[in-house]
């Protein structure tokens, strides 16, 4: 990315800006994947227990 | 720009003793206090501030009590809504268990491994502990389960409406995938080891 920056205008824009904003969208990613590994983790845990304090 | 050095991937999933390597042992294992110890220290401190700060049960809550409280409150109403009203004394594990991953994957998501000789480490991406906390909550369902019904929490494995030529078959697979449920749980969380 800071290589791309440092040869030229050109090379820049066409392979360092989109380097940068895939680095950007994979980190959302992680912190969204972050949540919902917490999240499913506790609904799962919260179904199986739904399961084990209302027997039909 | 020259070569900025080989990146090892698998480096950050590395467990490393810290200190305690020599002496700590219990029945023969080492018990050294590991990196991966030291995060799930530091993600409970981070998480106890947390919850301590917002922990003042003003009438007009400041910021960091709503956030605390909105935290709660999430738990509370994934518990009322699946389980019911008695699912309310399951709240102080639930928020923990998610409360825990949620923080212990945000640490490992920092981007502290700039500062020199910090090295940031997810403790759930590692299946000895996604593992435990997966044992602990099937253990608890075991628990609650034959404890409020006894030897009839059984036909948990025998759903309603079953016909009675598939009674052979049936609770078969109900109990695989009941058993399946702890493994189910733990790879979940550490396979997309993030």
């Amino acid at each position: 990315m800071i290589s791309s920056t440092n040869s030229g205008m050109l090379w820049g824009t066409v392979v360092g800006l989109p380097s940068f904003a895939l680095m950007i969208a994979i980190c959302a990613l992680e912190i969204l994947v972050a949540g919902i590994q917490a999240y499913v983790f506790a609904l799962l845990t919260s179904l199986y227990l739904n399961d084990a304090e209302n027997l039909h | 720009m020259a070569e900025q050095g080989k990146v090892d991937p698998m480096h950050q999933f590395m467990i490393e003793p810290l200190f305690g390597t020599d002496h700590w042992t219990i029945a023969g294992h080492n018990i050294a206090f590991t990196n991966s110890a030291l995060w799930m220290l530091i993600t409970f401190v981070v998480l106890f501030a947390f919850v301590a700060g917002g922990a003042k049960g003003q009438t007009v809550p400041g910021r960091w009590q709503v956030m605390v409280e909105g935290l709660v409150g999430f738990i509370d109403n994934l518990l009322a809504a699946n389980v019911g009203p008695k699912g309310k004394k399951y709240v102080p594990y639930i928020f923990s268990l998610f409360s825990f991953i949620l923080f212990s994957n945000v640490l490992g998501l920092l981007p502290l491994g700039l500062i020199k000789g910090v090295h940031p480490f997810t403790s759930t991406s590692h299946f000895t502990v996604t593992g435990v906390l997966a044992i602990l909550s099937f253990s608890i369902v075991l628990i609650v389960g034959f404890a409020r019904h006894g030897l009839h929490f059984f036909s948990l494995f025998v759903p309603h409406g079953t016909p009675a030529w598939l009674l052979w078959l049936i609770p078969v697979i109900e109990l695989i995938s009941f058993l399946v449920r702890p493994f189910s749980l733990a790879l979940r969380l550490f396979f997309p080891a993030l």
